[in-house]
């Protein structure tokens, strides 16, 4: 075995160990010391993540070629049709994911350690919660890696499983009860139709791998399917990566455990949208419309969410919002063919809004759970640790040039204003958007007098908290400048498919506006008139802000109610599905219970006959064995004539 | 290209060399161990301790003779002993296969005596014996190619098991079980050992190899063939399959299962459960095999072995009802011993059915594939189940399944293992019994495709049904374990037993993900020239040489090196 | 197929007919001494039904094995003196298959008309705490 195969196993099978110890010794023997397995066994995913990226960069030092490795044959049986294979496929877009996700993962967890230990639900499920860390990060890990269809979809799934289960971690709280329901239920509309797409891709290909579904050849197979393909996958990703209209569940979501909003509800997760976006790029440029529909409701949705962001108060949704928002770049990104800028944005947004929330996570805590900005003020004196490396992180946010956010936003800007300006301008009115209402929160929290709930003994967190902050900090702040050039030399085989659409798009689509300089200068300038608004509006005249708000009237009312797509959703959709369900479920009770009643009612039946013969009384069993050869010997004359006569 | 052994000329007395008797180290290994269990006692005393010495040791040599002769046979097609009177005993991969097999699931029925009953038991030496002895007439049982061997080993088969199934003298169901076992097994091995000599009338001969063409010579012409000749021939045909059929406890021979398996000690009951029905139904496929190839050889052509379909068809049949009946009378029960018991039947069903394909020329590889595999995840499973019921009669004191209430708190390792290994009944993937019955389609569903017969569809169809069907009275214990409790104390399960059972759970895991390919590529090992499937091997079978057994010892040397 | 069955009715049917004709042409003088089993004088003593003890089929069976070893003793014997030591060995070891199971049950005491012990168990033993308490049982009551 080759250790490109011996790390990519270890990557997959260290979490799972680390699950599954802290999930069977966890309760009795480790105890409070089951942080330590899982922490050990995502930090040593991430070495060998690491040493798989040193191992195939030496492999391939010129061509990025993707290593397609067979892990093993689960049900083959030969033919052609291999579609039961277990195989991982190397390449730099997987490689860039798993770094990311197995670095952020090692840090959250570490700061886990403690947040769970000393929360307000002090030790209750410390050992479930790590092993269902464990589980996320295997199930994220296989999706990346995964060689096939079959393999994205069984990741895709399970990750959506364990964010289930980590936003119900409370589960005797009735909105973390219903905020799991509802993610579940939401993702469930968006995989119906990922399964429907990877389900015609198999019946038009007869294969699921990459290698030959992704090849010339399977997208020639695809044939006229290819766009409407596209479009089911985008269903998928719509709803894990949360984008309009099925973002609904992301906001919610911040009921679970913080490390868990940071790690699956901004970092990593519902990123999986993206990066199966940018995985399928060949099957979604096969048609110019589909890669519109993908960059507007992206567009849209980063707008949208952004102006949602601008009024909450819950530190942690503001995030939420944010992360929809930043998600929505990402598809512009891979809309606009500037995939490589997505995934960039994906790594640079992952380092930024783990810190974030993390750091709303340090902030909570030292609050004893509260987290509404309108109860505290002033933090930063008292949180000092917490306070800077959240500004760093909201910096990066914002787009302040040099830092991370700013090198990734500024790509996607730069190609979507060449190929949709339209998009491009809202996306630009959203950066500025984005610098404000990130600031409007930092300002209200950590600035301006000291304000405290009543009766909270605030004390800044201790290291096994401030650590991953800071090591965050510093990849919020400097993930984008090392990496604004190597990343998307690195994808470059990536963007084959996205560069030849590009090249063959009609003359005229691409509009040559503005210059690379000219775009970073204009990202630049948006976000520091952004964060300057703020700084004005929540700092230097508080006042102001309070006038904004009133005099935006109605406006203000819709947006503070998220413009009631929750309400509209509920008239829709849910109510008529309710009642729907309604008639489902006295159909099911009468006619399906009554026809499984009746499935099971024949063997009970059978059985219960059968039952009355088998009673030990050797006579009878004599002579039903007599008669049972009897009609034996029956059955082979008739056979025998039949043959004959056949002959 | 055959090596059978020992052909002499007529009128010579056959004489085996050591070479020859090599093949049958195992098998003599065996009686070694045995006669080392009944005088070993008498010295160095009877406790479980010192048994358990003496049966280790003797299974170590086993396993080691074994592998010496798999490094002889395996390469080769086919060794075996055979007087001039007609074929006896043959040793093929098969049947190497088989012996490892019984030494693994002796192993695993020896970590359960340990756990169970080791330390109360006080004829330790007797069961041993027992046991061992119904080991060598079942490794016999798939050896065999003479009809007078296949009786004798039968019987070497059955007679240990009435004694182990009354073992516990002081149990009364235990020693009514084992009086309904003797007679029904002594009434099926007289209608057998009946039609034995009714076929030895009408063919002349013990010989599965000569047999075979003249029956394809009957069918051929059977318009021409007396009809008394003919019922006379259905009739033994049939009475031999009786005998197998009851080891196999097909439909309508299986009335004894249940009742035998409730009342035998549990031990015994998981050592019937697989190890009997194994090599009855390994039996009935070689014998179909060798029947089929001999028809070959014989040069009737392919269509010959056409007609040995009459056969085929009345096994589809019995597969058919037993894998029905089997699933449909587990519903009620409430012992689970005999709930089990109803599943191994089903079991057995299913496993017949490869006795209706068989006879598939084109199959027959992936067919002999398939028994390996499910044999031994049926082992696994069996083992695993009957495992964990032992240890709650043993803390429970019964295999009611209201003992089993709870068992996911009570005991949760137990449990989990348990419900890993009915789910692997079911056949739910990803575990060990999903592959082997994903074998089984696979089979069933080539046959079909080969044959295009609609009645392989409709088998191939039934089975799934079956496995649907199945689901239900499994599910009713899981959910007794997990999602039913009323706060009974918990359960101290001996480790042991948890171990063996998690070890089975874990490996029926393995077996259905990570090991898939490699069992696959092992298995070919064990199923490559199986006797009679490539019928130029009987050919030259049936042609004796006229040589002396002196000359033949250096020929035959000679042969298998240059294989 | 017909000739068969002519075979079975005809066999049915010859025991059929001379118990019939029997019946037809026997006097019948019912007297209770005829009716008797065994109609020769011998008065019966109590029920034909009655339990043998164990013991003497243990021993019938010994005898069995031997004197079916008896019979394939006597063809060994004839053709011993032409093939010589290739005899001699399978049986040597034939008769210690069934020479040491012999063994075996001589020393368990199987064929000890009064059994010895020391063979298989049939009783669990008393333990030793069991016998302590029984004989702290045995002090109390004296």
């Amino acid at each position: 075995m080759d250790s490109l195969q011996q790390y990519s196993i270890l990557i997959l099978l260290l979490p799972l160990l680390g699950a599954v110890l802290a999930g069977a010794l966890g309760p009795r023997l480790l105890k409070g010391a089951t942080h330590w397995v899982v922490i050990l066994a995502v930090g040593g995913a991430a070495y060998c993540a690491y040493q798989l990226f040193e191992v195939y960069t030496h492999l391939a030092v010129h061509t990025h070629e993707p290593v397609q490795l067979v892990i093993y044959d689960w049900i083959g049986m030969g033919g052609p049709t291999s579609w039961l294979t277990v195989n991982f496929r190397i390449d730099p877009l997987a490689l860039v994911m798993l770094l990311t996700v197995t670095f952020i993962a090692t840090w959250i967890v570490v700061y886990a350690r403690d947040y769970m230990r000393h929360h307000h639900h002090p030790e209750r499920g410390y050992e479930r919660f790590f092993a269902f860390l464990g589980l996320f990060v295997f199930s994220m890990c296989a999706l990346v890696l995964g060689g096939n269809f079959l393999l994205l979809y069984l990741g895709w799934e399970a990750v959506g499983l364990c964010s289930y289960l980590l936003i119900g971690f409370y589960y005797d709280k009735p909105a973390a009860a219903a905020a799991a329901m509802k993610a579940f239920l939401v993702n469930r509309i968006g995989d119906f139709g990922f399964g429907l797409g990877i389900l015609l891709i198999y019946l038009k290909c007869g294969s699921l791998d990459y290698d030959y579904v992704l090849s010339s050849a399977g997208i020639t197979a695809l044939g006229d399917w290819a766009p409407g393909i596209a479009l089911l996958l985008f269903c998928g990703a719509v709803g894990k990566s949360a984008q309009l209209p099925l973002y609904v569940w992301l906001p919610d979501a911040m009921e679970g455990p913080t490390p868990v909003s940071a790690l699956i509800h901004a970092a990593t997760m519902v990123t999986a949208g993206v990066y199966m976006v940018a995985r399928c790029g060949a099957i979604f440029v096969t048609s110019e419309a589909v890669m519109t529909f993908v960059a507007a409701i992206g567009g849209i949705t980063a707008l949208f969410a952004a102006t949602m962001a601008l009024v909450q108060y819950d530190m942690k949704r503001i995030l939420a919002y944010s992360t929809i928002s930043q998600l929505g770049f990402m598809f512009l990104g891979l809309g606009v063919y500037a995939a490589d800028a997505a995934v960039f944005h994906l790594m640079t947004h992952a380092f930024f809004k783990a810190l974030l929330f993390l750091g709303a996570g340090s902030v909570m805590h030292a609050m004893g759970g509260i987290i509404d900005v309108r109860e505290f003020g002033g933090l930063r004196k008292v949180l000092p640790w917490t306070c800077y490396t959240f500004v760093i992180g909201s910096l990066a946010l914002a787009g302040f040039p040099m830092l991370s956010g700013f090198f990734s936003k500024d790509l996607i800007l730069h190609q979507a204003l060449e190929v949709q300006p339209l998009l491009g301008w809202l996306a630009v009115i959203t950066a500025g958007l984005t610098a404000f209402y990130t600031f409007r929160m930092v300002l209200l929290a950590f600035w301006g007098p000291k304000r405290l709930p009543f009766g909270v003994h605030v004390h800044e967190s201790g290291p096994w908290i401030i650590v991953p902050l800071l090591v965050l900090a510093i990849g919020a702040a400097g993930a984008g400048y090392y990496f604004h050039e190597k990343l998307p030399e690195f994808l470059v085989d990536m963007m084959t498919p996205f560069d030849v659409a590009f090249e063959h798009l009609p003359p005229g689509a691409v509009v040559h506006g503005l210059s690379h300089e000219e775009v970073g200068l204009l990202s630049g300038v948006v976000a520091i008139a952004g964060i300057a608004v703020a700084v004005l509006g929540y700092w230097i005249r508080p006042d102001w802000s309070r006038r904004w708000r009133e005099e935006s009237g109605w406006l203000y009312i819709l947006v503070h109610n998220k413009y009631y797509v929750d309400e509209i959703l509920a008239t829709v959709l849910v109510r008529p599905l309710q009642q729907a369900a309604a008639v489902g479920s006295a159909v099911d009770r009468y006619l399906v219970d009554g026809l499984v009643w009746l499935v099971a009612a024949g063997p009970r039946l059978v059985g219960f006959i059968l039952h009355r013969y088998q009673r030990g009384a050797m006579q009878g069993y004599g002579v039903m064995m007599a008669g049972g050869l009897a009609v034996i010997i029956f059955l082979v004359f008739i056979f025998a004539r039949v043959l004959a006569a056949a002959n | 290209m055959i090596n059978i052994l020992g052909q002499v000329a007529e009128g010579q007395i056959w004489q085996p060399t050591l070479t020859e008797l090599s093949y049958f180290a195992p098998e003599l290994v065996l009686v070694a161990t045995l006669l080392l269990l009944l005088i070993g006692p008498l010295i160095a005393g009877r406790g479980s301790g010192a048994t358990l010495v003496m049966v280790v040791v003797g299974m170590v040599a086993a396993v080691v003779a074994n592998l010496l002769v798999m490094n002889q046979v395996v390469t080769g097609p086919v060794s075996g002993l055979a007087p001039a009177a007609g074929h006896m005993l043959l040793v093929d991969n098969f049947s190497i296969f088989f012996k490892f097999f019984l030494l693994l699931f002796l192993l695993g029925v020896t970590v359960l005596w340990m756990v169970g009953s080791a330390a109360t038991e006080r004829n330790a030496p007797e069961f041993y014996i027992l046991l061992l002895g119904s080991m060598l007439g079942m490794s016999l049982m798939v050896s065999t190619m003479n009809l007078l061997l296949m009786v004798m080993a039968i019987e070497l088969a059955s007679l240990p098991s009435y004694a182990l199934v009354a073992f516990d003298k002081r149990n009364r169901p235990g020693a009514e079980a084992a009086i309904k076992y003797v007679i029904f097994g002594g009434t099926c091995a007289a209608i057998m050992m009946y039609g034995v000599s009714l076929l030895f009338g009408v063919f002349g001969t013990l010989d599965f190899t000569r047999i075979a063409p003249q029956l394809v010579e009957i069918f051929e012409n059977l318009a021409q063939v007396p009809a008394s000749k003919l019922a006379l021939l259905g009739l033994a045909l049939l009475a031999m399959g009786a005998g197998i059929a009851f080891k196999i406890s097909a439909v309508p021979f299986h009335f004894w299962c249940p009742d035998v398996f409730q009342g035998a000690k549990i031990e015994v009951t998981t050592w019937l459960s697989v190890a009997s029905k194994a090599a009855g139904l390994c039996l009935l496929l070689r014998l179909l095999q060798v029947l089929a190839g001999s028809a070959h050889a014989s040069g009737h052509g392919f269509s010959a072995a056409f007609y040995l379909q009459v056969v085929t068809g009345v096994v589809a049949v019995v597969a058919a009802v037993t894998c029905l009946l089997g699933n449909l009378a587990a519903y009620r029960q409430q012992s689970v011993k005999r709930l089990l018991a109803y599943s191994s039947i089903a079991h057995a069903g299913y496993m017949l059915m490869l006795g209706a394909i068989v006879l598939t020329g084109d199959v027959t590889q992936l067919v002999w594939q398939t028994v390996v595999i499910y044999l031994v995840m049926y082992l696994l499973m069996n083992l695993g189940a009957f495992g964990a019921t032992a240890l709650v009669i043993g803390q429970t004191g019964s295999d009611q399944l209201e003992n089993f209430t709870g068992l996911g708190r009570r005991a949760p390792a137990l449990a989990a293992g348990l419900a890993i290994c009915l789910f692997s009944l079911v056949g739910i993937p990803p575990l060990g019994g999903f592959i082997a019955k994903w074998w089984l389609l696979w089979a069933l569903g080539q046959a079909a495709m080969q044959q295009m017969h609609w009645w392989l569809w409709a088998l191939l169809l039934w089975a799934s049904f079956n496995t649907l069907l199945s689901l239900f009275y499994y599910l009713r214990v899981i959910r007794q374990m997990y999602l039913v409790n009323d706060d009974r104390p918990g359960l101290k399960v001996p480790a042991g037993g948890v171990v063996l059972i998690n070890v089975c759970a874990l490996l029926l895991l393995l077996s259905g993900t990570l090991l898939v390919n490699p069992i696959r590529q092992k298995v070919g090992r064990y199923t490559d020239h199986i006797f009679g499937q490539s019928p130029a091997s009987i050919v030259q079978v049936n042609q004796p040489q006229n040589i002396s057994g002196n000359q033949l010892d250096g020929r035959s040397r000679e042969r298998i090196d240059t294989q | 197929m017909y000739g068969l069955m002519l075979i079975l009715v005809v066999g049915f049917l010859m025991a059929f007919v001379v118990l019939v004709i029997g019946k037809l042409v026997r006097p019948a003088v019912s007297h209770p001494e005829k009716d008797t089993p065994y109609e020769c004088g011998e008065p019966p003593v109590g029920s034909s039904w009655v339990q043998y003890d164990l013991r003497f089929y243990t021993v019938a069976l010994v005898f069995i094995v031997f004197d079916v070893e008896i019979v394939l003793l006597w063809p060994w014997a004839v053709v011993y003196k032409e093939i010589g030591l290739a005899a001699f060995w399978p049986f040597l070891i034939f008769f210690l298959l069934i020479a040491i199971p012999f063994i075996y049950e001589w020393k368990c005491g199987y064929l000890e008309w009064v059994r010895g012990s020391g063979g298989q168990a049939d009783e669990p033993p008393v333990t030793s705490t069991e016998s302590r308490r029984l004989s702290a049982t045995a002090k109390a009551m004296s």
